[in-house]
């Protein structure tokens, strides 16, 4: 008797405790996004703001729940700071340190992304597409979703290889944004890689701007005859290479890095004036579907139905981040930021990696099209 | 014509002086507005310029920040190059010149060295104390005083001139021209004096009306002075015959040919006063001009009639080419071939006799101008012209004859102008004489009566 009344006094007991943390308030993770916008184009920098807000919303809610049963509840923020002023990152970052964030979800651009760390280098912190060699050694706490720069140059490199008429000189001229530390980045990997697989750089043109003059570019591209161009810098000047070149020399190919955007984001899209330009770029996001099916929210937005909502890679990230948060969050059960940061120190790396490895696009009369990745996805 | 062209000279003398000589200080004005404004607009753009510097440091120091930080990068140098072009810069550096904004130490301080400013800005979020340098040249002087200073500088003077001269013109046309007019007009009792006038101005008309009343009533006693004198030679000379006739009246050889002198003298004389009478009636009365269309060509052959005696004496040869066309103008033609007959006559006396033999001895009549609007005739003979200090002409007591008595002129103008038409003196250039060319309107129909 005294035994039965003692089980039911301890079952009593982890009931009731257990009841009462369930009643209890869950825990708020403050998780701040931080995001450069460019203002030389007000609708796509809108478009992509809204995008990126209508994510951190889906985002919150398909994790609240299973953030609800493990105590938490993540509180997100977001702060947008102008392209051109690249301290603003730091900025941004040393106030949310000031205003106790557990994590920081950065800026695409690396550079961006390099003074965010420095403002908060003891809060963890992820890019959506960082890739530059410098991102890679931030070490444990600053991490990012994109594949490294490196491994993004090589599949170009294997990829314009394999595309290259073996008849022809095999010759190609790289045009680098000098003042793109990721273009740079890959530039050089792109150069390893190409040297190795016999590709034989002609010459390296280094521009400063969105709109360089074109005169001297196209006399020297006119001089090397190169059977490619390596175009590694972001849309906006991309688009402005492309559509010169492709006037000057029709049969121009061009091979890009991460930074062309895509069908629904960027300026090489649908620019009237490129005509029948061939080439492909690689990105560190495969398609919106395929990115998609490789985390668990992911998956329940295909099971809803087409996710013709998302069309940029960023909005994926954002998805994957609150995935993969809700995942630590639930696993290590940290009762404080401190806590937060060991365990991000523990399992960061592999929550929060590209699973997909690099993807190849096509460009194809002015359209930017999925192609494939490097893992077969 | 004269008297126009002197009025004109008077005209634009007014002109000159009232407007040419402000217009001169006005120019000068405007250029010393002009090189003023474009002095302190100089002297501004240092101020413009620095503000504008100061905004373009604080991007270029946040921008050049994030390059320092991330020095590992080597992106700094491209990245000021790009600044450069982005702000329109003449320079660009990273200084770490400690004394750049002297001490203590200020966030910013810009210097003016040869022509430049130099904007110093300290780099944010940096421990190594650098300095980001903005140079921008300063615009010369000359390059702010340009054409659309110009324009500003001179368009409120020449604003102020053109509402200068307007309110000019209707101060001239409400305090002068139009209290003058209206003065003229009472004065010559065309008008009443207005009651509104102040008691100076009322005096003043009242003495102007009453000096002309006195001014007429001395032209015609100097014009009857001149006819009673004219009357009495002729009187004389008649009175003189008769008495001779009579002293004679035993010898009927001797009666015979005083009777024969006193027949000659009453021959010439009394058509004379005849003629005098009448003139100074005419001048004295209202002349009635009926007019209706009738052909010109036979009014100026009857004055030409008229004169025909006087100019065979004279041995003067009366031209006129358009003898027997028809030249339809209305006009009444008994007083237009009194006025015609009298320039006519006019060309005869001014003909001396004693002119040699060789010499052109003529009158010309001639028909100057038909046109749908005005039929101008002309009167020109081969005396000696004008004399140069005669005008007005056509006013009574001024003759163009050293014994006449000035009515023959006035007369004549009276009707020419009762025809609604004008007359002018001058200088003919054919015969080297007078010229007087009147004109008449080819629409003119009401009958006029002129009141000079």
């Amino acid at each position: 008797m005294i035994k039965s009344l003692g089980l039911i006094l301890l079952a009593t007991c982890y009931f009731g405790k257990r009841a009462l943390a369930n009643l209890q308030t869950p825990t708020k993770v403050k998780l701040v996004f931080i995001e450069a916008l460019d203002p030389k184009d007000t609708t796509s920098s809108q478009r992509f703001q809204q995008e990126y807000e209508s994510a951190i919303a889906k985002g919150k809610e398909l994790t609240a729940q299973r953030l609800s049963s493990c105590g938490f509840e993540i509180s997100p923020t977001a702060s947008f700071y102008g392209a051109s002023d690249p301290i603003q990152a730091r900025e941004h970052a040393e106030k949310s340190t000031k205003e106790g964030a557990w994590m920081i979800v950065g800026p695409r651009r690396s550079n961006h992304y390099l003074l965010l760390a420095k403002g908060a280098p003891n809060v963890p912190s992820v890019s959506l597409m960082a890739s530059s060699d410098e991102v890679s050694t931030l070490g444990s706490l600053h991490l990012s979703l994109a594949p490294p720069n490196s491994a993004m140059a090589h599949t170009a490199a294997e990829e314009a290889a394999i595309r290259i008429n073996p008849k022809s000189s095999k010759a190609y001229v790289s045009i680098v944004s000098a003042d793109c530390l990721s273009c740079k980045d890959f530039a050089k990997h792109f150069d390893v890689r190409a040297t190795s697989l016999g590709l034989k750089k002609s010459g390296e043109i280094s521009i400063v701007g969105d709109a360089p003059n074109m005169a001297p570019i196209i006399a020297e591209l006119s001089k090397y005859k190169p059977s490619f161009v390596l175009l590694p810098n972001y849309s906006i000047v991309t688009s402005h290479l492309i559509s010169a070149i492709h006037l000057a020399l029709p049969n121009a190919f061009f091979v890009g890095g991460d930074g062309w955007g895509n069908s629904r984001f960027g300026f090489v899209q649908n620019r009237e004036d490129i005509g029948s330009t061939a080439g492909f770029t690689v990105r560190g996001n495969p398609s919106i579907d395929a990115s998609l099916k490789t985390f668990s929210i992911g998956k329940e937005i295909l099971k809803a139905g087409p996710a013709d909502t998302y069309g940029s890679s960023s909005a994926i990230a954002i998805l994957r981040v609150f995935d993969s948060t809700a995942q630590l969050l639930c696993d290590s059960k940290p009762e404080n930021s401190t806590e937060f940061v060991a365990g991000f120190k523990k399992v960061g790396r592999k929550l929060y990696s590209a699973p997909w490895g690099t993807s190849i696009y096509n460009l194809e009369n002015g359209n930017i099209s999925f192609l494939k990745t490097s893992r077969g996805l | 014509m004269i008297g126009i062209r002197k009025y004109r000279r008077r005209l634009r003398d007014y002109v000159l002086l009232s407007w040419i000589g402000p217009g001169v200080l006005a120019i000068v004005a405007s250029l010393i507005v002009f090189v003023l404004l474009g002095w302190l607009d100089y002297q501004n753009s240092k101020e413009r310029l620095a503000s504008d510097l100061e905004q373009k440091s604080i991007i270029a120091a946040r921008r050049a920040s994030a390059e320092i930080i991330l020095a590992e990068n080597g992106s700094l140098e491209p990245v000021l190059q790009l600044l450069k072009q982005q702000l329109t810069l003449d320079s660009i550096q990273i200084v770490s010149d400690q004394a750049t904004c002297g001490a203590p130490k200020e966030e910013s301080c810009y210097h003016l060295r040869a022509g430049k400013i130099e904007f110093y800005r300290k780099v944010p979020h940096t421990d190594t104390g650098a300095y980001i340098a903005l140079g921008q040249p300063l615009r010369p002087l000359w390059s702010f005083l340009n054409l659309f200073l110009l324009m500003w500088s001179a368009i409120p003077i020449f604003l102020a001139l053109v509402t200068g001269l307007i309110l000019q013109r209707m101060f001239l046309r409400r305090f002068v021209i139009e209290p003058i007019n209206s003065l003229v007009n009472a004065a010559e009792r065309r008008s009443n004096i207005p009651d509104h006038w102040p008691d100076e101005l009322k005096e003043i008309a009242r003495s102007l009306a009453e000096s002309f009343d006195a001014r007429e009533q001395a032209v015609f006693a100097m014009l009857a002075k001149g006819v009673v004198h004219d009357i009495r030679t002729f009187l004389h000379s008649l009175l003189t015959a008769t008495e001779l006739v009579k002293e004679k009246q035993n010898d009927l050889e001797k009666r015979s040919e005083r009777l024969e002198a006193l027949y000659r003298a009453s021959a010439t004389n009394l058509p004379k006063m005849k003629r005098i009478i009448e003139l100074t009636l005419d001048g004295s009365r209202e002349i009635p001009i009926h007019s209706a269309s009738n052909n010109l060509s036979q009014t100026i052959e009857g004055a030409i009639d008229a004169n025909r005696d006087q100019a065979k004496n004279k041995g003067v040869n009366i031209d006129f080419r358009l003898r027997g066309e028809k030249i339809d103008v209305p006009h009444d033609p008994v007083q237009l071939e009194r006025a015609l007959a009298n320039l006519i006559r006019n060309g005869i006396d001014a003909i001396p006799v004693s002119i040699e033999s060789e010499a052109v001895r003529e009158v010309r009549v001639s028909v100057l101008r038909t046109d749908e609007r005005l039929v101008q005739v002309c009167v020109e003979d081969s005396g000696p012209g004008l004399p140069a200090d005669i005008e007005p002409l056509f006013k009574p007591t001024r003759s163009t004859k050293a014994n006449g008595a000035g009515l023959g002129l006035y007369i004549t103008g009276k009707i020419v102008r009762g025809h609604g038409g004008y007359i002018q003196a001058g200088q003919s250039k054919d015969l080297g004489g007078a010229n007087f060319v009147f004109g008449l309107p080819k629409r003119f129909q009401g009958d006029g009566v002129i009141y000079d």
